[in-house]
């Protein structure tokens, strides 16, 4: 009986999580009739063309190469910066580590958009507002806490004797850090990269506040969304949510165990 | 030794500057000058800028949306926080075990949480959309308005819309907690006759202590930084009953051009966030399966 139950409610949430996303990729290759008739309808034949209209007529398609891109762009930069500082902050004891290890991991706890303000005026201010470089960087300084926090707990837990073997055997302070320490942090570089990666890719407060002209994937979608109720270009619409979904979801059912180990850990030391 | 110091701090500035320069010149200082910005009154970059004290936050005081606001975060963090967490760790329970079903479920319970919340927006919008949703496609075509249109159906249809996202993401924490309850604690606690609710209360929940206190955090700043999804879904509407503190800030920042009082906003939510993460630390505080002390 209890079992019973367990499981009656356990396909109820399945079917609750599912549906909606299976109904996004049904719809996303319907007509508009067949999407306004029923969301029961099936998606035969398949009108591929909605995503030929979303790529090219809304536009979708530069803004999924701009945020490939940035995405790119940030993690190339982000995590030599990252594995850098975090290294440096919990494999040297110097007068300050633990509060500078402290500032930064802080950054987690505050929205982004609470520095909105000052963040546009001073992009705004140096000309880099609305330019791919001015969102890299600032993708790149709020990805820092997250990122070193992980990191940190990762090295921290490698074993000193190895450091030692590695001093005496001539290594010097680069040497140690790239030969002998990256490669053993490489569980905590997975969780950072992939964590990142899916934050990036999604990422919609600073793309909105600090870009104009140019548009990311998600700031693309939410400004046809917005349009959406006038145009009723539904086919489309929905192939666009696949478009910024499919990269993801792809990844996750590749690397399931990794992206799972990768948010929680941002969660848990 | 001189040269080996030397060489040690080189290494070290090396390594934490570029970090640094980036952390302190776009998070830490901005943060730093929201605080200052939330006693002037200006629009934009100009440099067209009066002191007006305290004055904006007089003005969000006496403002409408701000109170839906604050109203609809508490709401959140009293009310849904709770109850998408306890639905959770019963959902933790129920997919624990190795049947091909809990371990469909726990493959599938993170979709939500992973794809984009302007995607998550999207799908709600028009599931609840009266022409065209899925919930019309079983005839709940809702009030007139729509579910999202509203008054009183437009905040629970959003928290339903918020707990679709969140939900995965506590369950594969409690779910990993779980799994990390050595064998032999259930073993001896189903030896000595706990079973069911009972266990729940006597063994595992005072366990599971750390990871409630990291879930409990971790679902206040969610909570309380509710942006994409408002921003996307509603825009806060209808009149106000759905507005995020985040989603006004942005609103006043962009459509009302009021710069100053979007800082104000902004320094409000950093004491309310900074209170109400201290607060649970010290809720959780003490640690239950610590030996007390006499």
């Amino acid at each position: 009986m209890k079992s019973l139950i367990s499981k009656l409610g356990m396909a109820f949430f399945a079917m609750v999580v599912v549906l909606p996303v299976v109904w996004v990729f049904a719809s996303s290759l319907k007509t508009n009739q067949q999407i306004i008739d029923s969301p029961f309808t099936n998606p035969i034949p398949p009108q591929f063309e909605n995503f030929g209209k979303a790529w090219v007529a809304q536009d979708l398609g530069s803004g999924f190469i701009l945020s490939l891109v940035v995405t790119l762009l940030t993690l190339v930069f982000l995590i030599p910066i990252g594995s850098m500082m975090a290294y440096a902050l919990t494999r040297y004891k110097f007068k300050g580590s633990g509060l500078i290890l402290a500032v930064v991991t802080l950054g987690m706890l505050f929205p982004n958009l609470l520095a909105a303000v000052p963040l546009f005026i001073m992009m705004a201010k140096v000309g880099w507002d609305d330019t791919i470089f001015g969102l890299v960087l600032a993708y790149i300084a709020y990805s820092i806490p997250f990122t070193v926090f992980v990191l940190s707990g990762f090295f921290s837990a490698l074993p000193e004797e190895l450091a030692e073997a590695a001093t005496i055997d001539g290594a010097g302070h680069w040497g140690l850090f790239l030969k002998v320490m990256m490669p053993l942090a490489k569980p905590g570089i997975w969780v950072v990269v992939i964590f990142n990666s899916i934050g990036l890719w999604n990422e919609y407060n600073l793309a909105k506040i600090l870009l104009l002209r140019h548009k990311t994937l998600p700031v693309g979608l939410a400004d046809l969304i917005s349009q959406q109720q006038y145009a009723g270009e539904w086919g489309s619409l929905f192939a666009g949510a696949v478009l910024v979904m499919l990269p993801i979801l792809t990844m996750y059912m590749i690397l399931k165990d990794k992206v799972q180990q990768a948010m929680l850990a941002g969660a848990i030391k | 030794m001189a040269s080996k110091n030397l060489k040690r701090n080189g290494f070290l500035l090396a390594c934490l500057l570029p970090g640094l320069i980036l952390y302190c010149s776009l998070v830490l200082v901005p943060f730093a000058r929201t605080i200052e910005l939330s006693g002037y009154r200006f629009s934009g970059v100009s440099t067209n800028r009066k002191f007006v004290g305290f004055d904006n936050f007089g003005k969000l005081w006496e403002s409408e949306p701000f109170w839906w606001a604050i109203r609809n975060g508490v709401t959140m963090l009293l009310v849904v926080g709770p109850v998408i967490l306890g639905l959770s760790m019963l959902l933790a329970h129920a997919t624990q075990g190795t049947s091909r079903l809990s371990r469909l479920m726990r493959t599938v319970y993170l979709f939500p949480n992973l794809i984009s919340l302007v995607a998550a927006a999207l799908i709600w919008r028009n599931i609840y959309n009266p022409s065209v949703g899925l919930l019309r496609g079983i005839g709940l075509t809702g009030p007139q308005n729509g579910w999202l249109g509203d008054l009183n159906t437009a905040f629970p249809a959003f928290n339903v819309a918020f707990a679709w996202v969140t939900l995965g993401f506590y369950t594969m924490l409690f779910s990993a907690g779980l799994a990390g309850i050595p064998a032999e604690v259930h073993e001896a606690s189903e030896l000595e006759g706990a079973h069911g609710l009972r266990k729940y209360v006597l063994i595992t929940r005072p366990l599971l202590w750390s990871v409630r206190r990291v879930a409990s955090v971790h679902i206040t700043i969610a909570a309380l930084g509710v942006f994409a999804l408002v921003n996307v879904m509603t825009d806060g509407e209808p009149s106000g009953r759905t507005q995020s503190l985040l989603n006004y800030l942005y609103r006043m920042m962009t459509i009302e051009g009021e710069f100053g009082k979007a800082a104000a906003l902004g320094v409000v939510m950093m004491v309310i966030t900074s209170v109400t993460s201290l607060m649970l630390w010290m809720l959780f505080r003490r640690d239950p399966t610590a030996r007390r002390s006499a």
